[in-house]
């Protein structure tokens, strides 16, 4: 299935990561380890990353309204879908696109720009995406955010996103990668194993 | 830093001595008119004859004796919350405004207003709605006939009347939706405060006010001016009155109240959470017009807090077609407490149609920039006056900063 659907705009940005406004958590929206994209208007590049965190900022009004907790549903509407709300949402950058050339799974020259809007990809894109795995080794050594987990989540996403007859090679693929880049570290590979292991 | 903290320091400790040293007086005045309210809590013809005797003494003065008049409720009488209708729908609108500004790169005035419609019990997303914002800077929007500059008050008042003009179109739209009772709310007092202008604009403006409450009254709505925090004394004033006998009432008596220092939100302290306090009729120079139309300011004062030690008193102005109204009065008083206490003290409606008018700092930074671009673009030249530039440069100066 394909949803091009738009998250929110991009707040400020590195080349590494970047973080993205957004006003309410829509029913769609993404979660925890999708894969999104950033599509850079003038020169028809893509910048893909990973999620890592999503957060609700907080906002005074709000913290008004838990602290008397008389919280009408009408308010909760009102604070939700009339008010800014900001949620930001983290992204960690794990590859981009050219124009039509492969994609290629680094950092781009260049980040993304403030304004610029963040889409989550379909299906095929993640499969298109996730043929190569060079970007296991990105999330791995990416410091302070919980790598492991937004991995596990990726690779479970991506493993549901190929048809049944390809999903176990798939995830044996990511595995034996995984074994690759943490042979030195046997308690992290297996606690990641033991999460994308096939049912 | 420009002020120094260090002399305003012994200043400070001797404020708080004085505030100490005082408090015990100031409880035993307080408890003198407490006593009074309960002295002539029914003695209505007592206080009429009084009112009537002080209105005679200030007929021939310039004096104008400003106070409250009883209705007919017991005055140091507690009136319990009433239960709020499930359903409910508020209707709350709020003003900002840019003054004119002669140190500014042009003269221009701007005028936001916001509404939101709240349906208690809908489960439904409150509607809110700015109009278009009202940019006025034509000459004659600017000068009057002698070429002097419109005054911030009568800014203040096209204001206030672009308020109560989005009340009336949004009960417009509501009306036609629902069965529930409408509530509409302003921020502050009811009445146009047009004392500051000029006598034949004072005639006009509240003319055009008053068109606006007939066309409120005739919607079938209830009105409500909220006064957070009042400092209002008129319940004193009569609670002074009352105090003075009949050949003592004069206008030099009238001047000196020995209740100076209190407000009426001490004298109802004795009001519990969700409670209001007896409906006073205004009375004061310059509401003859509000009388003639049956728009009688009545007011109560009324305890939005939930919390027992906490109290919080608002002062609550409405017409006299919702005071004379027992059914009408209690869906008022039960709505406004509702509102509150989703904040905890304050009507969330009239918080939310604040936010929705307030213009920021930045909001007026950013059109001036685009006046100073337009203006670029017409080959004019502007600039902002000498004054307000050097201001610019030393206001933004990080360093004198604490």
């Amino acid at each position: 299935m394909t949803s091009a659907l738009t998250i929110g705009w991009v707040l400020r940005a590195s080349t590494v990561g970047f973080t993205v406004g957004c006003r309410v958590l829509q029913p769609n929206a993404p979660q925890f380890g999708d894969l999104v994209k950033v599509p850079l208007p003038d020169d028809n590049t893509n910048i893909f990353g990973l999620i890592y965190n999503v957060q609700v900022q907080d906002d005074p009004a709000v913290r008004q309204l838990i602290l008397t907790g008389e919280m009408e549903p009408e308010a909760v509407l009102d604070q939700r879908e009339n008010r800014l709300v900001p949620i930001e949402i983290s992204v960690l950058v794990v590859g981009y696109q050219l124009g039509k050339t492969d994609i290629v799974q680094g950092l781009p020259p260049q980040p993304p720009l403030s304004l610029d809007m963040l889409i989550l990809c379909d299906d095929a894109e993640l499969r298109a995406f996730t043929k190569r795995l060079d970007y296991l080794r990105l999330v791995l050594n990416a410091a302070q955010i919980p790598a492991d987990e937004a991995l596990i989540a990726n690779l479970r996403r991506a493993a549901a996103a190929y048809p049944q007859e390809t999903r176990y090679q798939f995830l044996v693929s990511a595995g034996r990668e995984l074994a690759r880049l943490l042979n030195s570290d046997l308690v992290r590979l297996d606690s990641i194993l033991r999460r994308i292991k096939p049912e | 830093m420009t002020l120094e903290l260090n002399q305003v320091a012994p200043q400070v400790r001797a404020m708080g001595r004085s505030l100490a040293e005082q408090k015990p007086a100031w409880d035993e005045t307080l408890q003198t008119a407490q006593s009074l309210l309960r002295q002539y809590s029914t003695q209505f013809t007592a206080l009429d004859d009084r009112l009537q005797h002080a209105e005679r003494v200030q007929q021939s003065q310039r004096f104008g004796w400003v106070g409250a008049a009883p209705t007919g409720e017991a005055l140091a009488e507690r009136y319990a919350l009433p239960s709020c209708p499930e359903q409910v729908t508020v209707i709350a609108s709020d003003g900002s405004q840019i003054l004119p500004d002669q140190h500014a790169i042009t003269l221009y005035y701007l005028i936001n207003t916001g509404s939101i419609v709240y349906q208690h019990g809908s489960n439904r997303k409150p509607e809110t709605y700015n109009p278009k914002p009202l940019l006025c800077f034509e000459l004659e929007d600017l000068v009057d006939e002698q070429g002097r500059l419109i005054s911030p008050s009568e800014v203040n008042v096209k204001r206030d009347i672009a308020e109560v003009e989005v009340l009336i179109d949004r009960v417009n739209v509501i009306n036609h939706n629902t069965t529930s009772s409408i509530v509409t709310l302003l921020d502050g007092q009811l009445t146009l405060r047009v004392i500051d202008l000029p006598f034949d604009q004072q005639q006009t403006y509240q003319d055009q006010y008053i068109a606006k409450l007939n066309t409120l009254s005739e919607s079938n709505v209830l009105l409500g001016g909220y006064i957070d925090r009042p400092r209002s004394t008129f319940v004193l004033a009569l609670m002074h009155l009352a105090s003075l006998e009949m050949n003592s009432i004069t206008e030099e008596n009238l001047r000196l109240s020995p209740f100076r220092h209190l407000t009426d939100r001490d004298l109802f302290n004795f009001l519990g959470p969700g409670e209001r306090s007896a409906i006073f009729s205004l009375k004061a120079k310059g509401l003859d017009k509000y009388n003639q139309a049956g728009h009688t300011i009545h007011f109560f004062y009324l305890n939005v807090s939930k919390n027992e030690t906490m109290p919080h008193l608002a002062r609550v102005e409405v017409p006299a077609w919702v005071a004379t109204n027992s059914l009408t009065l209690d869906i008022l008083h039960a709505t406004i407490v509702r509102q509150a206490r989703i904040t905890g003290s304050y009507p969330y409606v009239l918080a939310r149609a604040h936010e929705l008018a307030i213009i920021s700092t930045e909001e007026r930074e950013a059109v001036e920039m685009m006046l100073a671009i337009e203006m670029r673009r017409q080959g004019l030249s502007p600039s902002l006056s000498p004054k307000q530039f050097n201001k610019t440069l030393l206001g933004n100066r990080e360093s004198f900063k604490l």
